[in-house]
């Protein structure tokens, strides 16, 4: 409830000061170099704004820790697919023989769902439903924010 | 007063929820006058027993065991463990019916972490969380459901009986649970009608409650989510989303990356952020401009053209941008039309504008290495104040298109 609603003014300063710390316009980088810098000032922008999140510390240790080894690994994130679906109606196959109950399905695809949504939020793994569901709702709204920013980067520069 | 409805929410006169906590401790502070505004309440010889039974708890914090025989034939007799809750609640009861003002600091510590403080009102109104947001904004340690405190849930396991009074009666007793504690991190849950009250059922209808609240504010944040009716349902449309917005950085990065080349970006993010760090007014010192030099090799040449404005702008920030060919006048007349098109809080700096393309017109035309950044930037940084994002952003846009 303190964490305002984060300004778009503070998101670009931050992206473009880090984009300029990167030094992009260097005619050495590649696109897929440039293109990682970007992301990982983006990514840096979006947690400094939030600097009490727990998805934010995991997500600048995170972006740290592959700073520091000179390589950009592909995101985890990326290969996550949603394959709740399949899984569960498998699982809701083995559920039927053992307990009829909807809720008994439900409780499952919804720890599915959970399971997936862990993978995503940066630092997932760590916390508990409850705080689970706190970090996506902030996420999000970061997400969301840094989308428009770059949005609007992006139109500014076409 | 307070009116326990069919539905099992209850309203009270005075405003906000309060929602009884099956988990409490005794404050000491509760004076004994909410014994005695309990009595008021309290018709019933039974409601007078939970007076005693206040008033002996008030006296001594733990519940001995004869007020469990009270409780016994009110409550649907289950464990004995419960019933020292049911004194506790007792006295918590009579300061929540004795203290309203103090009903806002019973309410549900909820961790401060939902961010949206619209969203969180919204969650308030909804379920347990209630105006915790509103009356306790001071950032509360993270609400965990206690361990199952020896003053826990009272028995309220009643089936069937469908008396109104009963139910009245009932639910006076669960209110009982309120504790009139301020400051605790307890979870508040108020046992309704029909469900069990033991710690352990609390504890996890606590923590359901607090899943629900949550993924109601997500279900808000998420857009399209809100007809749909479902923890599945919704969690899987917040995953897509999530996955949606992942990649939609990515692809926004990509295009980036691949815009990059056609312009100096470093010197677009110096002017960026030169615009955004100076509110309003454009007056780059050269110490600042050299701090922020140092962290690029392509060194952006701040020079101070002298473009006299009149006004606002001693100095107009050129950046040597080498890939930059930019006829002045052409870009002028775009940023003429720009202007024009862009929203109102533009309108005071077009005469800005006229003045500065007016004097820099020739002056400029002459510099190749000149970006029309310079002459852009006064307009644009008049608009600082305003809306330092959009304006420039739209200038450089047509600075773009000049390429």
């Amino acid at each position: 409830m303190q964490n305002t609603i984060p300004s778009k003014q503070v998101l670009l300063k931050t992206f473009l000061t880090g984009l300029r710390r990167r030094n992009i316009t260097n005619k050495g980088m590649t696109l897929l170099e440039r293109k990682r810098a970007i992301k990982l000032s983006a990514d840096l922008a979006m947690a400094s704004v939030r600097k009490e999140a727990k998805w934010s510390n995991a997500l600048m240790a995170d972006l740290s820790r592959k700073f520091q080894r000179k390589t950009v690994l592909p995101s985890k994130h990326r290969h996550v697919v949603i394959k709740g679906n399949k899984v569960s109606t498998h699982k809701r196959g083995a559920r039927r023989r053992c307990a009829a109950k909807a809720t008994a399905i439900a409780k499952c695809i919804i720890r599915k769902r959970e399971q997936v949504l862990r993978r995503l939020v940066p630092g997932g793994k760590c916390m508990d439903e409850c705080t689970l569901l706190d970090e996506t709702l902030d996420y999000l709204q970061l997400l969301k924010a840094q989308v428009d920013v770059m949005r609007l980067l992006v139109k500014a520069l076409e | 007063m307070w009116k326990w409805s069919s539905d099992g929410m209850y309203s009270s006169s005075s405003a906000n929820h309060i929602f009884c906590s099956s988990e409490f401790r005794f404050h000491p502070s509760v004076p004994s006058s909410h014994a005695h505004s309990q009595q008021k309440h309290n018709h019933k010889h039974k409601h007078k027993q939970v007076t005693v039974r206040t008033h002996s708890f008030l006296s001594s914090p733990l519940l001995s065991s004869p007020m469990e025989d009270e409780i016994q034939p009110l409550l649907n007799p289950t464990t004995a463990s419960a019933s020292p809750s049911v004194a506790t609640s007792g006295a918590s009861f009579t300061a929540l019916l004795g203290l309203p003002p103090n009903r806002a600091v019973e309410l549900l510590h909820e961790p401060t972490f939902p961010s949206d403080p619209a969203l969180v009102d919204r969650a308030a109104r909804f379920s347990v969380f209630a105006a915790a947001a509103a009356a306790s904004s001071a950032p509360s340690p993270e609400v965990s459901p206690p361990p199952p405190p020896p003053e826990t849930a009272k028995k309220r396991k009643d089936g069937g009986s469908s008396n109104g009074k009963a139910k009245v009666k009932k639910g006076k007793h669960a209110e009982e649970d309120t504790d009139g504690e301020n400051k605790l991190p307890y979870v508040h849950v108020r046992a309704r009608r029909g469900q069990a009250t033991d710690s352990h059922s609390l504890a996890e209808r606590a923590r359901r409650e607090k899943i629900n609240a949550r993924m109601k504010l997500l279900q808000e944040l998420v857009p399209g989510c809100s007809k749909i009716s479902g923890t599945a349902l919704v969690l899987d449309e917040i995953i897509n989303h999530v996955q949606y917005l992942q990649r939609q950085v990515e692809y926004l990065s990509m295009r980036l990356a691949a815009v990059n080349p056609r312009i100096d970006f470093s010197g677009l993010d110096t002017f960026l952020s030169a615009t955004t760090m100076e509110c309003g007014r454009l007056t780059i010192g050269n110490a600042k401009v050299g701090t922020e030099l140092d962290q690029q090799q392509q060194q952006p040449v701040w020079s101070e053209v002298g473009v006299s404005d009149s006004d606002q702008m001693n100095s107009t920030i050129n950046s040597k941008r080498p890939q930059i060919q930019l006829q002045q006048n052409q870009l002028q007349q775009f940023w003429h039309v720009d202007f024009l098109n862009t929203q109102n809080h533009l309108q005071p700096s077009v005469w800005e504008r006229d003045t500065v393309m007016g004097s820099t017109a020739p002056h400029v035309q002459r510099e190749e290495q000149h970006s029309l950044v310079g002459p852009g930037a006064v307009p644009l940084l008049a608009f600082d104040r305003v809306n330092p994002v959009a304006p420039p952003i739209q200038s450089n846009q047509q600075l773009k298109m000049e390429l």
